[in-house]
Parts: C-alpha cells; sequence; structure tokens
C-alpha cells in the first residue's frame, strides 16, 4: 500500500492511498463471498456458484464496487495507523480511480487547542442566592400535608370540608329552573370558584349548622352559561356537618412523624435548611463552571477540521429531528424549535445548527485538552465510588444501578464525566483565585481548611480546587 | 456441415463446474451427434486431445404444471468430454 501524506491547515491531512493487486483480494474476495448468496446464476443453486463464474457474468467491476465500502474505511484506517496521524473525526473519502483502487482521503486530524493563558482567567463567583427562608414554606408545605380534619362547631369559612344538601334554582317566569340538587355531599367552599354560579362558595359562608338556610346569588351578565346570566339564583341549603383542617403544630412530635429519623424541630428545619442551600450551592457552582469555561473558550484559540464541524452538526441535526419526531420536548423553546425546523430546508437546518455545536466541539476540547494536560483521569475505583454514590441515592433501585454500570461503555462514559467534572472544577478553582495569581498550593490548603469549618459559600469555592488537586495529585505522578 | 456445429453450448452448471476438476468438459450437442463427431469437435476447436466421450439422452418429458395443464421439458443431448490431463478448455476458465 503506497500512501503519500500531507498537512494542511486547518488540521487536516490529505492521504493519496494506491493500493495493488493483492492487496485488493483479500477484499474482492470477501465481496465475492457476500454477493454470490443473493446473486441468481442459472444452473447453480443461491451462494453455489464458483467466483470464476461470478466474474465471468457480472465482470471483476462490480465485485470491487460490492468491496468498496469495507475497502475504503479498512485502507483508511490503515493508511492512518501508517501515518501515525491522530484521528479527530471520520475521513471523508474520494475514489480517484477504480481499478486499480486509489483513494483520496482527506482525515480531520485531532483538533488543536492553543488554550491560552490560563492562569490568567478570572470569573467572579455569584454568591450562591440564599434560599433557606423557603424553608417555612417547605415545613408548611409538610403541614399541609400531614393536617388531618377535625370536625368543627359553629359557622361554616372558606376552605371547610362540610357535609351538604342543597338545592338551587333560577326562576323563570314562575317555572324554577334547577341548577343544582344534591343530598350529603362533601364540598369545600372556595373563594373564587366559578361552579355552580359565581358566588356560591360566598353564600355558603357562614351558615349555621343543621340548619335549613336560603339565600340567594345574583348571576353575572357575563357568566358563561347564557341561561342563567343575569338571573337570579336561589338557594335552599342544610350544613351537617363542618370540618376544619388542623394544621400539626411545628414541633418536635410533628419532626418525628416526619419520618426520616428527626427526633426534634431543629433537626428537621436544619436539613430543609441544609437541603436548601446544598442546592443553591450547586446551581452557583454549575453557573460558575459554565461562565467560565465559556471565558475558556472565548480565550482559547482553535484549529479545527471543517470536516468534524460538518460532521458534528449532521449528527446533531439528526439526533434532535428524532426526537422531534418521537414528540419529545423538554421545555417550550425545544417545540419552538422543532416548528421552526420543520420550515426549513436542510442546508438552513445545517447553517443555524452550526454555532450552538460548534460552541459544543470547542468546551469538549477545551475540556480535553486541560485534562490532558493536568493528567486528570478516572480511575476504577474512583468510576466504583461514583456508582456507589448513584446507588445508594436511588434507593430501593440500588442493585439495577450496579447492574446497569457493569457494561463497560457505561464505565467508560461514567469515567469521561467524572474527568470532566474534576476538569471544571479545576478551572472554575483558577477563576476564584485572587487576582494575584500567587495562589499556589499552600493558598489552596489554607482555603480548604477554612472551607473544611463550613463557612458561607463564597468562601467555599477554592475548596472545589483544593479537592480537585489533592485527590488527583497522587495519580499524576 | 461443419464439425463445430455439433456442439451447440457447453453447459454451465454447478455439477458440470464439478466435473471440471476432473477434466470433463460438458457440453449440449446437436441431437444426431455421435461420439466420434463430438470427439473431433472438441479436439479440433479447442485444442486438446480427447480421452473419452460420454452421451447422455435426454427425451421430451411432459410435466405437470400446477393449473392441471402439462409443460414439455425440451429434449437435449449432452456430452461429457474428458481431456487428457494438463489440457483446459478456454471457454469455461472465465475471460
Amino acid at each position: 500500500m503506497k500512501v503519500i501524506s500531507e498537512q494542511r491547515a486547518p488540521r487536516e491531512a490529505i492521504l493519496t492511498i494506491d493500493l495493488d493487486e493483492a492487496e485488493v483480494e483479500p477484499y474482492l474476495d470477501q465481496a465475492y463471498r457476500q454477493a454470490v448468496r443473493r446473486l441468481n446464476i442459472p444452473g447453480f443453486r443461491k451462494g453455489k456458484a464458483p467466483r470464476k463464474i461470478v466474474e465471468q457474468m457480472f465482470g471483476r467491476d462490480y465485485l470491487i464496487n460490492e468491496a468498496l465500502d469495507s475497502m475504503i474505511q479498512d485502507v483508511t484506517n490503515k493508511a492512518v495507523e501508517q501515518e501515525n496521524l491522530e484521528l479527530g473525526g471520520i475521513p471523508s473519502v474520494a475514489i480517484e480511480n477504480f481499478d486499480p483502487p486509489s483513494f483520496k482521503a482527506t482525515v480531520p486530524l485531532v483538533p488543536s487547542v492553543d488554550l491560552g493563558d490560563l492562569e490568567s482567567i478570572r470569573v467572579e463567583k455569584k454568591p450562591a442566592a440564599d434560599s433557606s427562608e423557603q424553608a417555612d414554606g417547605v415545613l408548611d408545605q409538610l403541614r399541609q400535608e400531614q393536617a388531618v380534619w377535625e370536625p368543627a362547631s359553629g359557622k361554616v369559612a372558606m376552605d371547610d370540608l362540610i357535609e351538604l344538601t342543597v338545592e338551587g334554582w333560577i326562576d323563570e317566569d314562575g317555572d324554577r329552573r334547577e341548577i343544582v340538587k344534591s343530598e350529603n355531599t362533601e364540598y369545600i367552599p372556595r373563594s373564587g370558584t366559578r361552579f355552580p354560579i359565581p358566588g356560591f362558595d360566598e353564600g355558603l359562608v357562614g351558615l349555621p349548622q343543621n340548619k335549613t338556610t336560603s339565600f340567594t346569588v345574583d348571576v353575572p351578565e357575563d357568566f358563561e352559561n347564557q341561561d342563567y346570566a343575569g338571573k337570579k339564583a336561589f338557594f335552599e341549603a342544610t350544613v351537617h356537618q363542618v370540618k376544619r383542617k388542623q394544621l400539626p403544630a411545628l414541633d418536635d412530635e410533628f419532626a418525628k412523624g416526619v419520618g426520616d429519623g428527626f427526633d426534634s424541630m431543629k433537626a428537621l428545619r436544619d436539613r430543609v435548611e441544609g437541603d436548601l442551600r446544598d442546592r443553591d450551592q450547586r446551581n452557583a457552582d454549575a453557573t460558575h463552571q459554565d461562565e467560565v469555561l465559556a471565558k475558556v473558550v472565548e480565550g482559547a484559540i482553535f484549529e479545527m477540521s471543517p470536516l468534524i464541524i460538518e460532521h458534528e452538526v449532521e449528527h446533531y441535526v439528526h439526533e434532535r429531528q428524532d426526537e422531534f419526531k418521537a414528540g419529545r420536548f423538554t421545555s417550550i423553546e425545544d417545540y419552538q424549535q422543532a416548528i421552526a425546523w420543520q420550515a426549513m430546508s436542510e442546508e438552513e437546518l445545517h447553517e443555524s445548527a452550526r454555532p450552538q455545536v460548534e460552541e459544543r466541539l470547542k468546551r469538549a476540547h477545551v475540556l480535553r485538552e486541560v485534562a490532558k494536560r493536568q493528567e486528570f483521569e478516572s480511575t476504577d475505583a474512583d468510576i466504583d465510588a461514583e456508582i456507589e454514590v448513584m446507588a445508594s441515592d436511588s434507593g430501593d433501585n440500588a442493585d439495577q444501578v450496579r447492574t446497569l454500570f457493569q457494561d463497560p461503555d457505561r464505565r467508560d462514559s461514567l469515567g469521561r464525566v467524572l474527568v470532566n467534572r474534576k476538569t471544571l472544577q479545576y478551572l472554575s478553582g483558577i477563576a476564584t483565585q485572587p487576582k494575584s495569581g500567587a495562589a499556589k498550593p499552600k493558598a489552596r490548603a489554607a482555603a480548604k481548611t477554612k472551607a473544611a469549618a463550613s463557612k458561607p459559600a463564597t468562601k467555599k469555592a477554592p475548596s472545589m480546587k483544593a479537592a480537585g488537586t489533592t485527590t488527583t495529585r497522587p495519580k499524576s505522578k | 456441415m461443419h464439425v463445430l456445429q455439433v456442439l451447440k453450448r457447453p453447459v454451465i452448471t454447478e455439477k458440470s463446474t464439478l466435473l471440471q476438476e476432473q477434466n470433463k468438459y460438458v457440453f449440449d450437442i446437436l441431437q444426431g451427434a455421435n461420439k466420434a463427431q463430438v470427439k473431433e469437435a472438441v479436439e479440433r476447436g479447442f485444442e486438446v486431445s480427447v480421452i473419452s466421450v460420454n452421451i447422455i439422452s435426454q427425451n421430451t418429458e411432459r410435466v405437470r404444471r400446477g393449473n392441471g395443464s402439462w409443460q414439455t421439458r425440451r429434449s437435449s443431448k449432452k456430452a461429457v468430454v474428458t481431456v487428457a490431463p494438463g489440457d483446459t478448455i478456454q471457454l469455461f476458465e472465465g475471460a
């Protein structure tokens, strides 16, 4: 196999590959064996005709044609290997000559990323939003869930559960036209309800128990049902029983009832506040990492073969379209995009998706480059630990999660996720260093001890970096 | 009639291809042809030396078709010609 390779910008190699007879032969043989099974040749059962006969009847070109697909792929891979090139995507191959075959392959190489001055990147970290005040809201919701209906004496109030016998009608020239009639039904009056007519619920409020009372309601002119609109509705109602929601007091007793082994109100409140704060922290971290990465991408210089981008765009568009076709929309934007896409031609589609895809690719390559430079890796132990974390989070499905991640592919991708996470933490650590850029291991260690004393969110940030570096340092040796 | 006109066409089937390994070549021949004629034709036409000729006659046969009608199968006469070891007949060898 004769290979002439020449490199050209941006990060592409052109390989001219010439094959001689002996190299083509195995491919032709394979092609014959595949073709003969479906060829119908008189005098022979399917798959029984010798190669000689097939070549005589269909010609050698036929076999070459059949072989071409696998041959191109195989030969290109071999050539890339032979030339010691770093394959960065799927090569595009043109056929120069048919017999003897000769190809011209454009091979995208792994993009080169010049990260620029990473150490000088500074992105201010916005303090995590503090939503621990929402704890009251969460507790209140818990209270509502645990509330019980207790019989109450006295008159009906809004949001009571009442047992009610009611008859309602409107007067139509002396005829009673029934609106509602029911006996012993449970009903909860709520303000603003429009059923059966607006004002009915308000009319119920204040009724005494066990006494038939009548009241009238003026149906508003704009009521949906024209038969009733603007008329006077008469109701006769008897309230048999009133039950009121009794919210449990927020005390230790309540905390125990929630489950999960809280033994005091304080423990429950701490936990709720802690959860909320964790969520805020995570959100803030993610936003910061995102901003940092965007900044790094902005400062980096990429040399990337258009072939890679093209391929990725195609892949992306295809995937999204499949998703849309299957009706999977994760947000309203998705839906709008799907509609917009329907109106576009293939080319427009690719054009519109390109900036997004390019950004994604750049981010991925920045992460790859940083991870490579810092020698971030994920060991089997790391992956196992992560799987354990996920398993313990998923409760009853723990075993399912474990079996799911037995799969080597899944483990690999999980490993990549871990490396990315580490890299992002590292970058966001750099970006939050003090301006002087003097933050060296000592400063990081100091930051870590500070963070360990559980200080507010803003000071916690450097600890991630400390964590990232300490765990990876032993491996990088 | 020319000598070579005795041979109508080569028979190319799975079976005949297998026979080629034993230096045997199969031809469709004229109904009236005999072994001597076939031998001469093959020797002259392909420049090989013929060791033996076997002839198979297949008479017309009526075959039932599924719909109750009958189909006739053409009669044919085939010759299996054994040539001397080392000799090959190009017609079968392909281009």
